[in-house]
């Protein structure tokens, strides 16, 4: 019996998302399953810091999708297709939070939630979950603080990991006033937060 | 020296008056300085030093500075505290993830929402969902081609074979200066009917023009500005069911124009931002 060989496997490079992009064009809507995968997470967590609430980020997140896949032709390519999305990601949580403010007549700091998920036995989860609960949320009642040019700049840049220059691109700002707005931002954030994030 | 105070900063958005901090100007001001000079630095360089974004020159201006002003060791640890290379921080609050169930349904939102998936090109639904700012009144009312959102567009019955359209639009912005000499235009700039075999060839009405694109030919037809004899308005050829709002405050900006034959006086120029949001540029001659 001949020894069995080992047969190289064909490494496939993931598509790029022109490549993506094109293909949703051309009608492949499995092309959105992978753009999807791609980006849904950072997508989510920046609509997070806006809002606070998973029910509200999903809904940013998909109404974000949703207009970029129904306004590619705006999409020039002067940036990456994730600095264009984040940008539409981060309006369509302004307009979230905007419309959520109009409904219940609430202040924009997120609601004092448990944390969204219990483990599968229905208890509360562990202090050590419940410590990072109470410290996300007063980061984000912090940063609903900051003026909205700001807030987005900050969470663009801290929480999507974008450059000064992917983030003067997503916002139509010069990197100056990146700089500029991070640093007021972080010095307002140090006021408002105080030795909570600091010890 | 010293870091220099931010200048009048807004409670809102203390950004500098002027984009001085771009590259260019920061590479000049290194340059200009001695090398043991520490330079006097905008304090918002500190925020550029700890997320890595100044290169080696920059760098070394800001820790020449940090070592003749140690008082500002203090506003970079703020700004190190809140920077993505804190990782400690940022693991810590991290979001919990969705579960699968979740993302699957927005998955599915997303689906039904996009519907049957159409060819690229054939059309765009105007979709509303912000407001304009209220000084883009003003624009609105000197940029004709603002007209789109306040103009409730005009329905124009399809009229028997022969009967006088009506007048019809030549360009958003039309220069003061009267353009040479050419024949006639149509009243009417409609789209070819699709419908008909044996279409005539569209127009070539606005070739000369560089204007941002709104809508597809389906859309609109061009008409006169009422009343002046001049001018022309992009008309949706279907009534909107409300109000068309285009932009948030964020993302716009008006800026002053050069005065140019377009605007006689000067006028205020939209610039567009990057995203979803549908911006007119005041047309310019090609």
């Amino acid at each position: 019996m001949p020894a069995a060989s080992v047969l190289p496997i064909p490494v496939c490079a993931a598509p790029s998302d022109t490549a993506l992009l094109e293909r949703f064009a051309a009608g492949d809507r499995s092309a959105l399953d992978d753009l999807f995968r791609r980006y849904r997470t950072v997508a989510f967590r920046v609509a997070y810091r806006f809002l606070g609430r998973e029910a509200d980020a999903l809904d940013a997140v998909q109404e974000a999708f949703v207009k970029a896949l129904t306004n590619l032709e705006r999409f020039r390519g002067r940036s990456s297709f994730k600095t264009w999305l984040l940008r539409i990601v981060t309006n369509a949580a302004l307009d979230v939070g905007r419309h959520r403010r109009r409904q219940a007549h609430t202040p924009q700091a997120p609601r004092h939630d448990p944390p969204d998920r219990f483990g599968p036995a229905e208890l509360p989860p562990p202090e050590a979950e419940l410590e990072r609960a109470d410290l996300r949320e007063k980061i984000d009642t912090a940063l609903a603080r900051l003026p909205d040019p700001q807030r987005q700049t900050f969470v663009l840049h801290v929480e999507a990991g974008l450059s000064y220059r992917e983030v003067a691109d997503a916002l139509g700002i010069s990197i100056g006033t990146v700089m500029s707005r991070l640093f007021y931002a972080r010095q307002k954030l140090k006021a408002l937060l105080a030795d909570q994030v600091l010890s | 020296m010293t870091a220099r105070t931010p200048d009048s900063p807004d409670p809102a958005d203390p950004i500098a008056p002027t984009d001085r901090t771009d590259r260019a100007d920061r590479t000049d001001r290194i340059n200009r300085a001695e090398p043991t000079d520490p330079v006097t630095i905008p304090p918002e360089w500190l925020a550029a030093y700890a997320d890595g974004e100044l290169d080696a020159a920059e760098r070394a201006a800001v820790e020449r500075w940090l070592t003749a002003h140690p008082e500002a060791w203090a506003d970079l640890e703020v700004q190190r505290l809140f920077s993505p290379a804190n990782a400690a921080l940022w693991e810590r609050v991290v979001p919990p993830e969705p579960s699968p169930a979740a993302w699957d349904g927005v998955r599915r939102r997303i689906d039904a929402a996009l519907g049957p998936h159409p060819p690229v090109g054939s059309g765009r639904k105007w979709r509303a969902g912000s407001r304009l700012l209220g000084g883009l009144a003003l624009v609105a009312a000197t940029a004709a081609a603002v007209a789109w959102v306040a103009f409730r567009p005009v329905v124009v019955p399809p009229g028997p074979q022969g009967s006088r359209p009506a007048e019809v639009v030549r360009s958003v912005t039309e220069p003061a200066v009267a353009p040479p000499p050419r024949p006639a235009p149509p009243d009417r700039l409609a789209p070819p009917d699709r419908h008909t075999p044996a279409a005539a060839p569209r127009p070539a009405l606005l070739a000369e023009l560089g204007v941002l694109a709104l809508a597809t030919d389906d859309e609109v037809t061009l008409e006169r500005v009422p009343n002046t004899g001049r001018g022309w308005l992009p008309v949706g050829r279907g009534l909107l069911p409300e109000v068309l709002v285009l932009a948030t405050a964020d993302e716009v900006k008006l800026e002053e124009v050069a005065p140019s034959p377009a605007w006689p006086t000067g006028g205020p120029k939209v610039v567009t931002g990057p995203g979803d949001a549908p911006m007119i540029y005041a047309a310019k001659l090609r």
